[in-house]
């Protein structure tokens, strides 16, 4: 088939190339011509100029339908239109009409000419004369015969009648039916849907030709053969048909093969095409039109070539594959419509049918573009990965797909204790405890791409052994092709005896702990838990958390509070062993999660309350006990008390005029003593009453409380003249009783120590400062020296004598046990006969509610 | 008539000087001849309702006053108490508690027994002395008894 080259001076190349085909053809004994696509002669050889009686001369720049009788006009368009298309025209007989006007028989093949753009630019038509009907039958039984006997698909010619005249091995072969048989019978009879042949045949007679008509050949054996059934009708010059010649192509296999190639090629994300022997596009996939941006259907009869950036290599590449049967990694640049290009790799290769015959080509393009990128990041990145590979802390291998070791970073030296030298190219295997457990692994990755924390232990040369988690992943190539296996092996010998070590915390721990799962059943155990309640561990896991405390409804408020919270902090509860002992604990249990955060379960501790429980219990007896024994003592002592002072009062009422001054005076004595005694016992009382007292805080007018307090004592002391002043006192938060016993405290202090002055004025007042209100009382009594302030609060200590001042002592003490019980502070200030203010501080109620 | 049957005035004390502070007390008021003292709950009981070391004497008719002190041995107060008011021939009797508990709940319980005065014993002697007398005087004379 003429083809275009690419003219080496890059001229006027068509030009150049028709006059060069036009040397050839001029020379040739066939009838060739070539016509532009309008029909026009462009080139006329000798043997046109003999068959049609024309000259060159005659027809060169002229419509070459002179030579087409009227009724084959049509014939010439249709000729053109088929190659225009880019189809051959296989040869078929037709009729012509010779200068001189003898209708002539010729049989006619026609082609494509294209130019060097791959653009179809003319038709060139080879025709053979028929001469004569005999020499017709001749030529036609002759070339039928040759035709016939050479081809590989079963030929066979058929009479008007529909009769087998002829056939040829191919045919027997095909209907498994011999010659002799075969000759004189009815065509239609060797296929599986004779109606159809029939009917493809009448088509045939009556238009002449009948091209890959579908039909099935049965064998007598019964097998059955899909075939394309082509045939073209022989007639005399008389017009008269002579019968058919007809063609039946297997497409059996091309059928499978195409519905193969079909599905394979669909599938593809790379662009496929097959390829006509012709170098059309006869299918594409869906990824051909997305990387070209043309549709199927033009895509579909088009040149392939016509898509690369560089035709010719295409070209070139396309005639390897026919010529060679395939090719590979063919480099060449994809254009889409857009002007975008690809790099791709163009692999392809023939298909033929079970004959052997080539169907044409199927071909896939790669494209490299994103490889050939990824190839340069990695030639400048490869430095920086491979700094980074070897700054691992993890030991980093690369194993090749046969188990070699084809590359290592430092921590694996380190960890192997081989060097870089000696591990490179040894199997992996050999360097783990359980080399068969690696290879193990090694297989599994290979299968499922890759492996996660596999646990292994690596041993170090000098017998040290490493426990490591391996994480592994096949890479592969561009193609997809396993390369390897790139692997890293994260030592867990520290978190190992990190987690055995926590293993054995929680198994020491004294505190029952246990593990629960989301639905209520025991995961974990630790020894304590085994021991608190008397079940052994493998009992204990799996069953209900609830069936080991004495409430179980309690401890299902706890879970469903850690749930709900995430956490349950002190909560008591009780723990009956199998023995039915009991234990009291504190629970206290937190949820725990994983990196997604769903709950996994709950971890629970519960802490032994039973000596705490003991204590508080011990602490109240205790108290009681204190309590009983001080009102019994001060009971017990006072009633001595009372008839020290009564009896001494009776023997003065009765007895006294016996007794001189003197007398008299130490019977004074006895009575004061006895009456300070009895004072020092309730003081004591009260005192050792405040260190176990609750304090009942309330909202408290201290204003009116010291008014009142104050009226009291003043009764008391009807003679004395004292006058109170009373500024502004806020509110306190505290306790009544406590309150006024402070007061009376304070109030009476004052009374008494401004005894000796005739006109006693004491002074109320409180401020705020910080967070707390400051109470003082002021007088205008003896005062005290401030040498002394620090003994003030002390117990029964004093800073005046007997003489000067009643007291016991302890009355300061009280108060400032008080004050401090509700959180403030006491102080005082003096100067030695001018006075002193006593002043307490309690916490502002606001803060404290 | 017996001391039995004159006693008006039962003084149930266990510790002598106190027992001999009120009697020092009520003779100020005139009344210590009519005053019968027992050491503890038991002699009380069995005084007032003529049993024990008593019997034979029958119950005692003329009381008019019992002067009660909580912390005894053996029986103690709450017990004389609770029997004396129990009793529907005693529960119309005047019961006056003179102890030196100040207790609040020996003060409950003794009003909810039914407790006609409640007394805590002054340290002071002039003032135990002063109360007594008073409470004597109040309950014997003041008061007009069933």
């Amino acid at each position: 088939m003429p083809t275009v080259k690419k003219s080496p001076d890059n001229g006027d190349s068509t030009q150049a190339n028709l006059s060069f085909l036009a040397s050839i053809v001029r020379s040739s004994d066939d009838a060739v011509e070539a016509l532009d696509l309008d029909g026009k002669v462009l080139v006329w050889n000798r043997g046109c100029e003999e068959l049609y009686g024309y000259t060159q001369a005659d027809m060169a720049g002229k419509s070459v339908v002179a030579v087409f009788p009227e009724n084959r006009a049509d014939e010439l368009k249709s000729i053109i239109s088929k190659i225009k298309d880019g189809e051959h025209v296989a040869a078929y007989v037709s009729q012509r009409i010779r200068k001189d006007g003898v209708k002539i028989d010729v049989a006619i093949s026609a082609s494509p000419i294209l130019d060097d753009a791959g653009k179809i630019i003319a038709v060139s038509i080879i025709s053979r004369p028929f001469a004569g009907q005999e020499r017709v039958e001749q030529y036609a039984s002759s070339l039928a015969r040759s035709v016939i006997e050479a081809g590989l698909d079963p030929m066979i010619t058929i009479s008007p009648e529909g009769k087998v005249t002829d056939v040829n091995e191919a045919t027997v072969h095909i209907t498994g039916v011999p010659r002799e048989k075969l000759i004189g019978s009815d065509f239609v009879r060797y296929f599986t849907e004779p109606e159809e042949a029939l009917r493809g045949n009448q088509q045939v007679f009556k238009e002449g030709f009948i091209r890959e008509y579908p039909l099935i050949v049965r064998h007598v054996s019964g097998a059955l053969t899909d075939v394309l059934y082509n045939a073209s009708v022989y007639k005399d010059d008389k017009g008269n048909v002579f019968g058919a010649i007809a063609a039946v192509r297997d497409v059996t296999a091309s059928k499978q093969a195409l519905f193969y190639a079909r599905s394979v090629i669909e599938a593809g994300l790379d662009p496929m095409i097959t390829i006509s022997p012709e170098g059309k596009v006869t299918d594409v996939n869906e990824a051909t039109v997305h990387i070209t941006g043309v549709t199927r259907e033009k895509l579909i009869g088009s040149d392939f070539i016509s898509y690369f950036t560089d035709p010719e290599e295409a070209l070139q590449g396309n005639q390897q594959v026919f010529k060679e049967g395939f090719i590979r990694e063919y480099p060449l640049i994809v254009r889409h419509v857009s002007g975008a290009l690809t790099d791709v790799l163009y692999n392809a290769s023939v298909y033929k049918d079970d004959k052997g015959k080539v169907f044409g080509a199927i071909a896939a393009v790669r494209d490299v573009t994103a490889q050939k990128k990824v190839e340069e990041k990695l030639h400048e990145t490869s430095a920086y990965a491979q700094s980074l590979v070897e700054a691992s802390l993890d030991p980093l291998f690369v194993i090749s797909p046969e188990g070699r070791i084809t590359g290592v970073n430092h921590a694996t030296e380190g960890v192997t204790g081989v060097t870089r030298e000696w591990l490179v190219d040894t199997d992996f295997s050999r360097y783990f405890t359980e080399p068969h457990k690696a290879r193990d692994g090694y297989r599994k990755v290979l299968k499922e791409g890759e492996v996660r924390d596999y646990p292994l232990a690596i041993h170090h040369a000098s017998g040290k052994i490493n426990d490591v988690l391996l994480n592994a992943s096949v890479y592969k190539d561009a193609v997809g092709a396993v390369r390897g296996i790139f692997a890293a092996a994260r030592d867990v010998t520290q978190t190992k005896q990190a987690s055995r070590y926590a293993r054995s915390l929680i198994e020491a721990s004294p505190d029952p702990l246990v593990t629960i799962s989301p639905e209520g059943k025991i995961t974990d155990v630790n020894e304590a838990t085994v021991r608190v309640t008397g079940v052994p561990r493998e009992k204990l896991i799996g069953t209900d958390f609830l069936d080991y405390f004495s409430e179980p409804q309690k401890a299902r408020e706890t879970y469903t509070q850690v749930f709900k919270l995430g956490f349950v902090k002190d909560y008591p509860l009780t723990i009956r062993s199998t023995t039915g002992q009991l234990t009291d604990v504190l629970y206290n249990a937190s949820v725990y999660k994983d990196d997604k955060g769903s709950v996994l379960g709950v971890f629970a501790a519960a802490r032994d309350n039973t000596r705490a429980k003991q204590f508080a219990e011990q602490l109240e007896t205790t108290n009681r006990d204190l309590e009983s024994f001080s009102y019994s003592v001060s009971h017990d002592l006072r009633a001595p008390l009372r008839a020290i002072d009564g009896f001494s009062k009776i023997l003065t009422d009765e007895y006294g005029k016996l007794l001189d001054d003197g007398g008299r005076k130490i019977i004074g004595t006895i009575r004061d003593s006895a009456t300070h005694m009895g004072k020092l016992i309730d003081d004591l009382l009260a005192f050792s009453r405040l260190g176990r007292q609750q304090i009942k805080k309330a909202s408290l007018n201290m204003k009116d409380l010291a008014a009142a307090v104050f009226d009291e004592l003043k009764l008391a002391n009807p003679s004395r003249d004292i006058t109170l002043k009373l500024g502004p006192i806020a509110d306190a938060f505290a306790d009544t009783a406590l309150m006024r016993q402070v007061w009376v405290n304070l109030l009476s202090n004052a009374i008494k120590f401004t005894g000796r002055q005739k006109a006693a004025k004491i002074e109320v007042s409180s401020k705020e400062e910080n967070g707390f209100i400051i109470y003082t009382v002021k007088d205008n009594g003896v005062g005290f020296d401030m040498k002394y302030v620090g003994k003030l609060f002390e117990v029964f200590q004093r800073l005046h004598s007997a003489e000067e001042f009643q007291g016991t002592g302890v009355g300061l003490s009280i108060l400032h046990r008080i004050v401090t019980k509700h959180g403030g502070k006491v102080w005082a200030e003096a100067k030695v006969g001018e006075g002193a203010s006593f002043s307490f501080s309690l916490p502002s109620g606001k803060l404290n509610k | 008539m017996t001391a039995h049957e004159q006693t008006e005035i039962l003084l149930v004390e266990d510790n002598p000087e106190d027992a001999e502070l009120a009697m020092r007390a009520l003779a100020k008021s005139n009344l210590s001849n009519k005053v019968f003292w027992v050491k503890d709950g038991e002699g009380a009981l069995d005084f007032v309702f003529g049993t024990g070391a008593y019997a034979g004497q029958g119950p005692s008719t003329g009381l008019h006053l019992i002067l009660l002190d909580l912390k005894m041995p053996k029986v103690g107060g709450i017990e004389v108490l609770r029997k004396l008011k129990g009793d529907e021939r005693t529960k119309t009797l005047p019961v006056v508690v003179l102890t030196s508990s100040e207790e609040s709940r020996d003060v409950e319980e003794c009003y909810s027994l039914g407790v006609n005065s409640y007394i805590v014993k002054p340290i002071e002697v002039e003032k135990f002395i002063f109360a007594i007398a008073k409470a004597g005087l109040y309950w014997m004379v003041v008061n007009k008894p069933r």
